[in-house]
């Protein structure tokens, strides 16, 4: 099997254009990593508790090949923890122009003050430990996104730094991002020119990943993580956001792609009976898509090439997929296929052009 | 009237246009289907106009005159409605697409499907009963034979069975014309006609 590294090896051979990975991961080592950047009162409270920061799901594997490769699993660290290992294994092998960080550490503690805290800390050692120590880097804001009124809060403190240029917008959320309380957030991006990054994880207590409960194992969450995507981008598009705000532009990170063209059928098929629902949908919802929405290239759920080719020109569009590493995760190995599959235009704004127009670097 | 069997038949004249209905059979926002050469054709009235659909959705063949007449529903943006009640749409009872009452237009997907509209006239009953007595305005038994067999209803039987029906000289008739009209072009009564039936 091709690993990551020796795709990056062969990077010229593989595409010998510009590279934007629109997906790669940096881990917080340890609650303590963040004390420089929270305020004392929550560093006491977090001693006091011995509290160890916000758990992972339990059916997350961190140690499981998919979650880190082998070969980015460093010898006394964690893995994805610094700018350096970053360098090493993803910034310099693929000569990118730019790497967008999605951090994911879990900063909802359920405790509403504190996971705003944490979110600003996360920011804050965003900005110091990343974007200041290399200019290839931008990031997403993390966000507290139980309380809207708080996500605007953040949005307005960071988002005028130009190494963020998203903000982060896990898919599992207390209630669908297009629902009227999150329209102050999306103004917000809007104002500040953010793209919104809808990515795996999000808020559980309580709350199942799929809605008929708990699945079992991870194969199962993460295949069925699909559907929260999909009730997103319907939910932002029923609600008229791209209308409300013609700049908003959202970014599907960590879902996949293959499952658009289908889904993007029986979006159109549903609206053109269900139109007086939604009456301010003046167009088919794959025509607003195309315009509004972009796909991360991993985790590539490809098959043969044939079928791969004829799935991506069901998009519709060459211009809706973008790049994603998806670092330390094992989940682009499928690269070569994909360029294989892809129009020279598509691989071209695959590979960095439509990030770089999304993302305005 | 409301009829909705499609089991009525229109009366053919020597013009080879079909004698439907008095205007007056038709409530204001009720409906007639009926069959007329072979043709299952809906005529309805809205605001006191009368259209006349071919009860055939041309996205999946779905019976489109049996489907709710609702208003025109527009939005200036999301989260407002704004309900027009000068325009109408028909909204087939399959999947709901809407159809313009004035031209058939779809309103999603106006490049490809347009519902068959056909041209209704409104005409004097003396002339019609003139018609009837001199011969010209026939039944056609080929066509809704297959209905007139097993299922005739009271209601509509009436205005159809030219030779019996009891004209009063001033109702005032429905005429279809099955010659299917030109696209772009409207099928509501014209405002002179259709004022009649409000007499």
């Amino acid at each position: 099997m091709v690993t990551g590294t020796e795709l990056a090896r062969d990077r010229r051979a593989l595409w010998p254009g510009s590279v934007i990975d629109v997906d790669v991961h940096a881990v917080v080592p340890s609650i303590q990593a963040l004390y420089p950047y929270l305020p004392e009162v929550w560093q006491e409270y977090i001693d006091e508790r011995e509290w160890a920061g916000p758990p992972d799901t339990y059916t997350y594997p961190p140690a499981l090949g998919a979650s880190v490769r082998s070969e980015f699993r460093p010898s006394g660290q964690v893995a994805a923890s610094s700018v350096d290992l970053l360098r090493r294994h993803v910034l310099d092998p693929w000569n990118v122009d730019a790497a967008i960080i999605n951090c994911l550490y879990p900063i909802d503690s359920g405790h509403p003050y504190l996971s705003a805290a944490m979110a600003s800390a996360v920011n804050d050692w965003l900005i110091a430990e990343w974007l200041e120590a290399d200019g290839r880097l931008r990031a997403s804001i993390v966000l507290p996104v139980r309380d809207p009124a708080l996500m605007v809060a953040e949005v307005e403190r960071v988002g005028a730094h130009p190494g963020f240029v998203q903000a982060l917008t896990p898919v599992r959320s207390g209630r669908l991002y297009g629902n009227p309380g999150y329209q102050p957030f999306l103004e917000a991006l809007a104002q500040h020119d953010l793209v919104m990054g809808l990515h795996m994880g999000g808020i559980n207590d309580g709350d199942p990943p799929t809605p008929s409960g708990w699945p079992s194992w991870y194969v199962e969450e993460y295949a069925a993580d699909i559907q929260i995507y999909q009730a997103q981008i319907a939910s932002l598009l029923a609600h008229g956001a791209f209308q409300r705000f013609d700049s908003l532009r959202v970014s599907v990170l960590e879902a996949g792609f293959l499952w658009v063209p289908a889904y993007l059928w029986r979006l159109d098929k549903e609206w053109k009976g269900l139109r007086r629902d939604t009456p301010w949908l003046d167009r088919p919802p794959s025509a607003i898509i195309r315009d509004h929405v972009r796909f991360a290239t991993s985790p590539m759920d490809l098959g043969p090439l044939e079928a791969v080719r004829t799935g991506i020109g069901w998009l519709g569009s060459d211009d809706m997929l973008m790049f994603s590493t998806d670092y330390p995760h094992a989940h682009a190995d499928d690269l070569p296929t994909l360029l294989a599959a892809s129009s020279e235009a598509g691989r071209s704004n695959m590979m960095a052009e439509a990030a770089r127009r999304w993302y305005r670097l | 009237m409301t009829a909705t069997d499609d089991s009525a038949r229109g009366h053919r004249r020597a013009d080879g246009k079909y004698v439907i209905a008095k205007t007056s059979d038709i409530a204001e926002g009720d409906r007639l289907i009926v069959n007329v050469g072979g043709r299952s054709v809906g005529i309805f009235k809205v605001d006191g106009n009368l259209y006349a659909f071919l009860n055939h959705c041309p996205h999946r063949g779905g019976a489109l005159c049996r489907g709710p007449i609702v208003s025109g529903l527009e939005s200036l943006q999301p989260g407002e409605f704004v309900l027009n009640k000068t325009k109408k749409y028909i909204a087939c009872p399959w999947h709901g697409w809407e159809f313009d009452l004035v031209t058939g237009q779809s309103w999603f997907d106006p490049q490809t499907t347009r519902a068959r509209p056909y041209q209704v006239q409104v005409e004097s009953g003396k002339d019609v009963s003139a018609q009837v007595a001199a011969g010209d305005a026939l039944q056609r038994d080929e066509a809704g034979a297959q209905f007139r067999t097993d299922q005739v209803t009271h209601r509509l039987r009436g205005p159809y069975q030219a030779t019996t029906v009891p004209l009063t000289v001033d109702d005032d008739y429905i005429v279809l014309d099955l010659v299917p009209r030109r696209r772009g072009t409207p099928q509501a009564a014209k405002p002179g006609e259709a004022s009649a039936i409000n007499k």
